[in-house]
């Protein structure tokens, strides 16, 4: 076994790292303040191929599979967590269910402004009644001779404000279920009967836009279908695995920022005549935080190994989640503990982070459905179903 | 138009530490990095192959390692790189005669840029020395190059202004750190960047280059070590302590 990273992906992350540090660590403040994503950070991650990581290069993409992604979410989730939930929510589930479950005509047509930024991204799955329930989705597709006519309601839609391009489940056949009755669209933009409704405001992740889509009577094409007619459930539901790893990746860069900092903060802070890195109650914080960001670490990029070599990896990919957002949830809690009343104030991105990292337990499934999902991969080989 | 443009392997200054009980540079965690100030010359070289077309080749000297540099190098965008490899002593007589070679072996080129010597770097500015044994013009202290349908123009640092002059090709010109950031790796050329076919490995044999030609003519006599920087003192308890406290202190040093 090597755990080396080849070189052209030591290479990436070098870029990564000073990528995120020149471009986007000085704006993270200020997006999270101003709650809107920053247009020059979005520009800057288009013009430098970083919103087509994982896809080949035939569709203007990296060509530097899950591995790349992986890299891209953990240097971003330690730097802008708002800006990993943009390219998450971009790249991870809207493009992704475009490369998934698009024919090769849809992919030429709509990957390559996606992956070079010209064009932004969004996911919509959830609705006002169907949340951690995603087969209980309300909005209709209708055919209408070559046609399909799209009317429903989709809300918490990360890039809703900013997106030219959405895929969109709809139920096609209420008969059929979400199995063969569901089907995924894309909509764009300037297709009349598409708007933004309610922008959220947010605790955290205010960086990231986050609003309500509305699809009013909208008219797509039957070349819009994502894919088949009643395939969009298995191809939503092979979406989100992905965005689970790369919310996974983004938890892991957001615990190692909190656990260097701690370490770094512990070295210098001085109590009662000492560093407070020589009490024991720090140097434990440190220990088990330093414990946990090793076995994320390993299971991330193992999981991003699986994906890269097309062995399953759903059971993986939720476990991904559902750890990596309670190692970045302690981690960052733990630091705030470690730097005092300086990680409470709204000078020190610790506060931010620890705002930030609250939506990584609910959003891409909760953590209750990550452990529902688990269970299930785990008890089918002994005949037990798993259900909600 | 084909544009040389000179890159050398270096080491990261910030991962070197210095043993003041044995004298010497302590590089057991010192990080191999490709020299910031050759980005800059292959930056300029990219921007006027972008407004003119042509191709840009790297040439990178050095041992193992070396080569990611020659491999980031077509990650930035070149069409290729040559890595040339070398494991003496990097002298400015050794650099230029294995440049020198590698353009002729290329078959010749119309632009060489190099970049300024880095911090660690024991061959020094290569520009000059390349101009003359090319028997080339140099432009020093080119900022950046701008493409006109009347031809190449250099705007240099001349006497502390920006001066902007033709260029007669072929010619040399050593770029120092100007407005164009060098840009960053491309996802998309880092994917291919290690495949075959974009780096040519050569030697000095190969060129026609004997051991007399690299011999160095500069040596490495020694380290000066400047003066030890004496560790702060963190002065702890409520601002108002701390500031009497450190009042005393500055009492005591008679800096008060």
């Amino acid at each position: 076994m090597d755990f080396t990273l080849p070189k052209h992906l030591q290479l990436f992350k070098e870029m990564l790292k000073e990528f995120a540090e020149t471009e986007v660590r000085p704006k993270a403040k200020k997006m999270d303040a101003e709650g809107w994503p920053d247009p020059d950070v979005v520009r800057k991650l288009g013009e430098n191929g970083l919103l087509g990581i994982p896809f080949p290069t035939k569709y203007g993409g990296g060509g530097l599979g899950e591995m790349g992604y992986c890299l891209l979410m953990e240097t971003m989730g330690g730097v802008c967590t708002s800006t990993a939930t943009l390219i998450g929510a971009h790249i991870g589930i809207g493009v992704m269910a475009l490369y998934l479950g698009g024919t090769e005509e849809q992919k030429k047509k709509y990957m390559p402004d996606l992956c070079n930024g010209r064009k932004i991204a969004a996911f919509c799955l959830t609705e006002p009644g169907a949340g951690s329930d995603a087969a209980g989705i309300k909005t209709r597709a209708i055919k209408d001779g070559n046609s399909w006519v799209i009317t429903g309601n989709k809300i918490y839609i990360t890039n809703g404000p900013i997106a030219d391009v959405f895929t969109v489940l709809a139920v096609t056949d209420p008969a059929l279920g979400a199995r063969g009755g569901v089907t995924a669209f894309i909509v764009e933009k300037g297709m009349p009967g598409v708007s933004v409704g309610t922008v959220e405001h947010k605790m955290g992740i205010r960086g990231s836009a986050t609003s309500e889509m509305i699809f009013d009577e909208v008219v797509v094409p039957s070349a819009n279908v994502l894919g088949q007619v009643g395939a969009g459930f298995v191809t939503f539901m092979a979406t989100l695995d992905t965005g689970r790893l790369g919310l996974g990746a983004a938890c892991l860069g957001g615990a190692e920022a909190a656990l260097e900092s701690m370490c770094k903060y512990a070295a210098g802070r001085q109590q009662f005549g000492k560093p407070i890195a020589e009490k024991q109650a720090i140097q434990w914080m440190i220990a088990d935080t330093a414990s946990e960001v090793e076995a994320l670490r390993s299971m991330v990029y193992r999981t991003a190994w699986m994906v890269d070599t097309n062995q399953p990896y759903t059971k993986e990919a939720g476990i991904c989640k559902l750890f990596g957002s309670e190692v970045a949830a302690r981690a960052i809690n733990r630091a705030v503990q470690v730097h005092g009343a300086l990680g409470y104030t709204r000078d020190f991105w610790i506060e931010r982070a620890w705002r930030d990292a609250r939506i990584a337990e609910i959003f891409e499934g909760t953590n209750e459905i990550q452990r529902i999902v688990i269970a299930e991969q785990m008890l089918r080989p002994y005949g037990v179903r798993v259900r909600p | 138009m084909r544009i040389v443009v000179c890159m050398k392997q270096g080491i990261d200054p910030k991962t070197v530490k210095i043993s003041r009980s044995r004298e010497e540079l302590d590089l057991r965690e010192a990080r191999p990095q490709t020299q910031p100030e050759d980005k800059h010359a292959l930056e300029a070289a990219l921007r006027i192959r972008e407004a003119r077309g042509g191709e840009v080749v790297a040439v990178v000297v050095g041992s193992r390692s070396a080569e990611d540099t020659a491999r980031e190098a077509v990650a930035m965008g070149a069409d290729k790189a040559v890595w040339i490899v070398y494991k003496g002593q990097r002298s400015g007589k050794t650099m230029t005669a294995l440049v020198k070679a590698a353009v002729e072996r290329l078959g010749g080129a119309d632009l060489v840029l190099a970049g300024q010597g880095g911090d660690l770097d024991t061959a020094g500015p290569l520009a000059g020395r390349l101009a003359a044994a090319l028997g080339w013009p140099l432009i020093a202290d080119a900022l950046r190059f701008d493409v006109e349908p009347a031809g190449l123009y250099a705007v240099a640092a001349f006497e502390g202004k920006a001066t902007r002059l033709p260029v007669v090709l072929p010619a040399v010109a050593e770029v120092i750190p100007g407005a164009e950031r060098p840009r960053y790796p491309h996802p998309s050329r880092i994917a291919v960047a290690w495949n075959d076919g974009y780096v040519e490995t050569w030697n000095a044999a190969e060129m026609g280059l004997e051991e007399e030609a690299l011999a160095a003519d500069a040596e490495m006599g020694g380290l000066v070590l400047g003066a030890e920087r004496q560790r702060g003192q963190v002065i702890g308890g409520s601002p108002e302590q701390a500031a009497e406290e450190l009042a005393g202190i500055l009492r005591g040093k008679r800096l008060l």
